[in-house]
């Protein structure tokens, strides 16, 4: 076992030896630390609304499932942990991890019916995780260690044999065909802000619609270049890129694919906004408040959550500032939102908000923690995944809520992995 | 009078912080950067897991059991960081691995743990590189010592037939 021990703390040294911490690690950490805002709570109060508030709930929750709630689902919901063969064409499925056979991987219906199982061989690296497009036709495995390549797989689960490029950066697009990337325009010396490369790819192919996008801010100048995809629309020619580091004040950039070209460029405020959102079609963009996100404001008020057009900015919808938007179903008219903040080990509580109205059309008030979730391509539903708190793995044990824009959900019986 | 109390406090709470959360941020560090394999990542991950200590730190009720609190967060953060979005992508631009030059006679054992299951190489990070007791161990993955000492043998457990093989 000494052997052992030594071996393996010679192995770590390598590893830690590259990237050693900064010298002025504590102080810089320590100091952000004691800048963020932060709310000083009295408890006592806060129990009381609590518990008025949960009371109201349940007596809402239950009304309102009486009145919203459809019958339920004619067909009975197997706990499914078989092979259910192959993925039939033409149907969106959602991709669950099989608990029982390692690499097999069930397509649910958004009916909440497992339509087909895709069996990965080898099984994925623990270390990685299988990215589904929207609708199910294809997957990346990406890379278990930083550097790797990701890995791109047919509808059947099986590899995509042509070369493909894979990047960090990267996001599906809502034609279920091709996927977004950005990258640093290598031409540029490292650590020097933008431009970027935007290109629009196809699994297989190694040729892309490709631009330089000339991306600059105080943000990106910042050296923490947090940046990422909102959404990529090859149906639109439009992708959103997002800056989300909180207190960073967030930004969000509407870029042309077609052409790189910049159409806006928005900055948020620090410290009262979090972060921002975007519908996939890239239409919409949500404005998080930082309390909806579990940051707590400092400064002025933080007014409401705000839904806005990426094309203008103006404001289509307000909500309240408790909830923070994380998407939009696929026809821009229900919002998934986490009434509160959305964090690891502590239960998530959601909601799904009908824009129009802003009404609360599906409210889960439990004990389980947001895992992720799906929006129905071509259609108005969620899949929202749920785990336990205290399952904090990379491939958590989930279990799979369909939430329809009626206000109907269905969850499914059993528990699958996180894929 | 009121505003001069609160800047007390704070004075105070940053001082605590630093004293008790401090000298734990390089372990911090070196755990994040054992679990995400991008020093990035790793240094978000522990300015993350420091915001969320200071607003937790009132819940610290003693300073010997700080360490294993503190890396506990962080280890949290970690997991909800790699678990990122189901259906999207890593969000950070890629940092290009620096290549030294392979150690033959050690790189089995470097391969063999980096193809371990992130809770196994984390558990053994904590107990043989960190050099944490088994009980910090379990507090920071979430199991009794019992339990750790069971999850320390089980992933070193797993490395000797890889490094067998060969």
């Amino acid at each position: 076992m000494d052997d052992l021990r030594s071996e393996i703390r010679s192995a770590f040294e390598r590893e830690q030896a590259a990237y050693p911490p900064a010298a002025s690690l504590q102080l810089e950490v320590v100091r952000e630390a004691a800048r963020q805002p932060r709310r000083e709570m009295n408890l006592q109060w806060l129990a009381v609304v609590a518990t008025i508030l949960i009371g109201a709930l349940v007596v809402v929750a239950l009304m309102s499932s009486r009145l919203v709630n459809g019958p339920a689902p004619a067909h009975k919901l197997p706990n499914a942990v078989g092979d259910y063969g192959p993925p039939p064409a033409g149907v969106p499925l959602v991709y669950l991890g099989n608990p029982n056979h390692p690499g097999w991987y069930i397509g649910f219906d958004w009916q909440g019916v497992p339509r087909g199982t895709i069996k990965l061989s080898p099984a994925a690296d623990p270390n990685s995780y299988l990215q589904q497009s929207a609708d199910g036709t294809m997957f990346v495995v990406t890379p278990a260690a930083k550097g790797g390549d990701g890995q791109y797989l047919d509808r059947m689960g099986q590899p995509i044999t042509a070369a493909s490029t894979y990047l960090p950066l990267q996001m599906w697009a809502d034609d279920n065909r091709h996927y977004c990337t950005l990258e640093p325009n290598r031409s540029q010396s490292p650590g020097s802000p933008g431009p970027w490369v935007l290109s629009l790819r196809i699994p297989g192919s190694t040729s892309a619609t490709s631009h330089v996008v000339p991306l600059d801010s105080q943000n990106l100048r910042s050296g923490i270049i947090a940046i990422g995809f909102g959404s990529c629309s090859a149906i639109h020619d439009r992708a959103v890129l997002v800056y989300n580091y909180f207190p960073r004040p967030p930004e969000v950039w509407i870029v042309r694919i077609s052409d790189g070209k910049v159409l806006a460029d928005r900055t948020y405020g620090s410290y009262t906004a979090s972060d921002v959102q975007s519908s996939r079609d890239a239409t919409l963009v949500a404005i998080n408040t930082a309390s909806s996100s579990g940051y707590i404001g400092a400064g002025p008020t933080e007014g409401r959550t705000l839904i806005t057009k990426a094309s203008d900015g103006s404001v289509v919808a307000t909500l309240d500032p408790s909830y923070s938007v994380l998407g939009f179903s696929a026809d821009d008219k229900v919002a998934l939102v986490a009434t509160s903040p959305y964090a690891a080990s502590v239960a998530t509580h959601l909601a799904a908000v009908e824009l129009a109205g802003g009404n609360v059309i599906w409210r889960y008030d439990g004990t389980q923690e947001l895992s992720g979730f799906m929006i129905e391509p071509a259609g108005t539903a969620f899949a929202v995944l749920l785990q336990s708190p205290n399952d904090q793995a990379a491939h958590p044990d989930v279990q799979l809520v369909i939430v329809y824009a009626d206000g109907r959900s269905i969850t499914l019986p059993g528990t699958y992995l996180h894929p | 009078m009121l505003q001069q109390a609160v800047v007390t406090a704070d004075r105070d709470r940053k001082a605590d912080f630093d004293a008790l959360v401090g000298p734990h941020l390089e372990a911090g560090y070196r755990i994040a950067l054992a679990i995400l394999r991008d020093p990035d990542e790793a240094h978000d991950a522990v300015q993350e897991a420091a915001f969320k200590a200071w607003r937790r730190i009132r819940q610290l009720r003693s300073a010997e059991f700080a360490r294993a609190w503190f890396l506990a967060i962080v280890a949290n953060q970690c997991r909800s960081t790699r678990r990122g979005r189901w259906w999207s992508v890593v969000r950070l631009p890629q940092v290009e691995a620096s290549r030294a030059e392979p150690d033959t006679e050690r790189i089995d054992v470097g391969r063999a743990l980096a193809n371990l299951p992130t809770e196994d190489r984390l558990a053994l990070f904590l107990h043989f590189y960190l050099d944490l007791p088994l009980d910090e161990v379990g507090t920071v993955l979430g199991l009794s010592p019992a339990g750790a000492k069971t999850r320390v043998y089980r992933a070193a457990k797993k490395l000797r037939p890889d490094l067998e093989m060969s």
